[in-house]
């Protein structure tokens, strides 16, 4: 089923919207947590929080040409809230490495509290984004949006890790010298 | 603004990209072999699939996209020609007069004669790669011994013989960052792991050892019982400085960031290896990582090493001396097929109804008694492996939910097991949230999840563990997780949306029992 047809499903509160997006994205979506929680029990609990998150944000939204990217961002959002709260999934490693990569972006002392809201910051990062090529752009995500491997990208894109890695830290260090002369200060 | 939240605040991104990156590059081949649970491990087939779509070194990738280099590849090609012809031939003059070589240090004296006649017949001039196949070129002190896996047979080569000192150089290219091999790891269903035994550390350890290596390890197997890795470590002549040793048929994470103009490959003995440090200053004391990367005989290998940096001139030593040694490991992948678990751990991951699950045989009795009115059950399941026993439900309602597990009574558990006197054990009320500020470290496990004594639970030891969060948008009910102890047998309550009193009679039905 098309994703506006999905849509309209949630406009008329039918609850096949719900089976027909699990049909559609369910896999994906628990894929997605999986890759963040390792937790298969609260990837699939992740998941089904998604659908609900999604059953009560459709309407007002209207997500017709980017349901599956809305959806997206609801998993990451509550997979990464798993990993917050409970300490027992042990994915804090993942989450630091990736937190750690990212803090090389960011132009400000440690101390320095946050400057930007979320507005802004997103325009910003939205900004840069579009002046990457496709495959850095896309590479950029997979590592930070995704959470994927850096073995999982180079096999994705068919590029050496060595590759993918030299490709990330040339881009981070791209946002990080981005931000500081358009004068954002995080 | 800190990493993990600009991490967090990446959700803000355009949809236009998300849903770009998802669709982009080949999915099948990357993230839903490598992530998805409950997939079976790739066949034979599929591997040597994968084996045959691996892509070259970076250092080679490199040199494709320049064709100005391949030139200088060519004239390299020749020059190692000269340079190695000379070397092959009289290489296999010595292994007609040398024989087997041994791995028994016990064959010393046997094999004396034999050294010398390896000694003799190696006494012409070699060539670097000659030398690099280890015959000569060790420390004097350092007693060599040389397994070739063919057949088994063993000889040791007492390398006190003198000989120019190797002629290899391992060049280090200078690590940005480390990151951590474990974050790519995927699922794999019955995953199980065992001790290597002395035959069986001598059937894939290297093809030489040093008198200072002492190996040990493990090998991991998936739930069929197909090896799939090894990790083996040896000590070092440095103390409380091992050398840790992984590989696998499959790529393995690599864990250093690495600038790929810089990066440079290392030959030795016909091996490429990609060889790296990071010396880490922030926190004292000031350490030396060491890493290398190499595919030899069809195997993934990382060789990892962390060394107090006044001793990194030692440790690099150590571990290149790790590395030549590994270069004459003969067998590849069938050595590593050879390895054959004691006994397959029993594993399974069913999903029950909740009246089977009340029946299980091992836990059914501490089963959730009675489901709450109007909950939907999202999934119970009865999961075992080497690690893990447990079973499992999960009911929800809306944003309300209730996980009710049931495992064997362990040592995770009587670390968090509480006296109900020592109310900062478990008592949320002492912790305002966020607890991650409230919380001292030292507590954090215990009052993140304690466990109580069946007999000793009340109702009022459930209101302490319960909290009503004001949380817009969420459930507005009663939240709460700790476990109970029936026993040799915890019951673990994560509830939201269930009042303490209808949890405490849920736990009190099973201790009436």
């Amino acid at each position: 089923m098309e994703d506006a047809n999905i849509v309209d499903l949630y406009w008329k509160r039918e609850e096949a919207a719900i089976r027909q997006t699990a049909e559609k994205y369910g896999y994906k979506l628990r894929m997605l947590a999986f890759g963040i929680t390792d937790d298969l029990q609260t990837a699939e609990e992740c998941e089904n929080d998604t659908y609900l998150e999604a059953w009560n944000s459709i309407p007002p939204h209207e997500p017709r040409q980017y349901l599956y990217a809305f959806l997206a961002r609801i998993t990451r959002h509550l997979a990464l809230n798993c990993c917050r709260n409970r300490s027992r999934l042990k994915r804090s490693a993942l989450i630091c490495e990736l937190s750690n990569e990212l803090e090389q972006c960011i132009p400000a002392p440690e101390d320095t509290e946050c400057r930007i809201d979320s507005i802004v910051f997103a325009e910003a990062i939205n900004v840069f984004l579009a002046t990457l090529s496709t495959e850095k752009r896309n590479v950029f995500l997979r590592r930070y949006w995704y959470f994927d491997s850096i073995a999982a990208i180079a096999s994705r894109f068919a590029l050496s890790e060595s590759k993918v890695k030299t490709m990330l830290f040339r881009t981070r260090n791209q946002l990080k010298q981005y931000l500081e002369k358009e004068g954002y200060y995080l | 603004m800190r990493g993990k939240e600009f991490l967090e605040k990446l959700e803000f991104i355009d949809p236009v990209y998300i849903e770009a990156a998802d669709s982009a590059g080949h999915p099948q081949e990357a993230s839903s072999i490598q992530a998805v649970p409950n997939k079976t491990v790739q066949s034979k087939t599929e591997q040597n699939k994968t084996k045959q779509n691996r892509l070259p070194s970076s250092a080679i990738l490199q040199a494709y996209r320049h064709p100005i280099l391949w030139g200088a590849a060519a004239a390299c090609v020749c020059l190692l020609l000269i340079l190695t012809l000379p070397g092959i031939l009289s290489k296999q003059q010595n292994q007609n007069s040398i024989g087997q070589p041994n791995f028994s240090e016990q064959n010393v004296g046997q094999n004396e004669a034999n050294s010398e006649q390896n000694n003799n017949s190696t006494s012409q001039p070699n060539s670097p790669n000659q030398v690099a196949k280890g015959e000569e070129g060790e420390s004097d002190t350092d007693k060599i011994h040389s397994n070739d896996h063919q057949d088994g047979t063993e000889h040791n080569l007492d390398n006190s013989s003198d000989g120019p000192a190797p002629t290899w150089d391992f060049t280090y290219n200078e690590a940005d960052a480390i990151t951590s091999s474990d974050a790519a790891r995927r699922y794999i269903p019955g995953y199980f792991t065992q001790e290597l035994g002395e035959q069986e550390l001598l059937a894939i350890g290297p093809g030489k050892q040093i008198g200072w290596m002492n190996f040990s390890g493990f090998a991991g197997f998936d739930g069929e019982g197909k090896v799939l890795e090894v990790h083996l470590t040896t000590t070092s002549t440095l103390p409380d400085t091992p050398i840790q040793i992984s590989f696998s048929e499959e790529p393995i994470f690599s864990c250093g960031l690495l600038s790929e103009e810089e990066a440079v490959s290392s030959y030795c003995n016909g091996v490429d290896f990609l060889v790296f440090q990071y010396i880490q200053k922030n926190v004292p004391p000031s350490t030396l990582s060491l890493y290398a990367e190499a595919e030899i005989n069809g195997l993934f290998y990382l060789f990892q090493m962390e060394a107090p940096l006044e001793q990194a001139e030692q440790a690099k030593t150590d571990f290149e001396a790790l590395l030549e040694c590994f270069t004459v490991y003969q067998a590849g992948s069938e050595e590593l097929a050879s390895l054959t678990p004691v006994e397959i751990p029993e594993w399974f991951d069913r999903t029950l109804t909740w009246q089977e699950a009340r029946n299980e045989a091992d836990f059914g009795a501490w089963f959730l008694p009675t489901v709450p009115d109007s909950f939907q059950e999202e999934g119970i399941h009865r999961f075992k492996d080497q690690n893990l026993n447990y079973l499992s439900g999960l009911w929800t309602k809306g944003y309300d939910s209730l996980r009710w597990k049931v495992h064997a009574y362990d040592d995770s558990d009587a670390a968090r097991l509480t006296d109900i006197a020592d109310t900062q054990n478990y008592d949320l009320s002492l912790y305002p949230i966020p607890r991650a500020e409230s919380v001292p470290e030292e507590l954090r496990e215990i009052v993140d999840n304690p466990v109580f004594e069946a007999e000793e639970l009340t109702l009022e030891i459930v209101y302490a563990r319960a909290y009503k969060p004001v949380d817009h948008g969420d459930s507005d009910g009663w939240r709460m997780n700790f476990s109970v102890r029936y026993g040799d047998i915890v019951v673990e309550v994560q509830a939201k949306g269930l009042s303490p009193e209808w949890i405490y009679k849920q736990l009190m039905e099973l201790w009436d029992k």
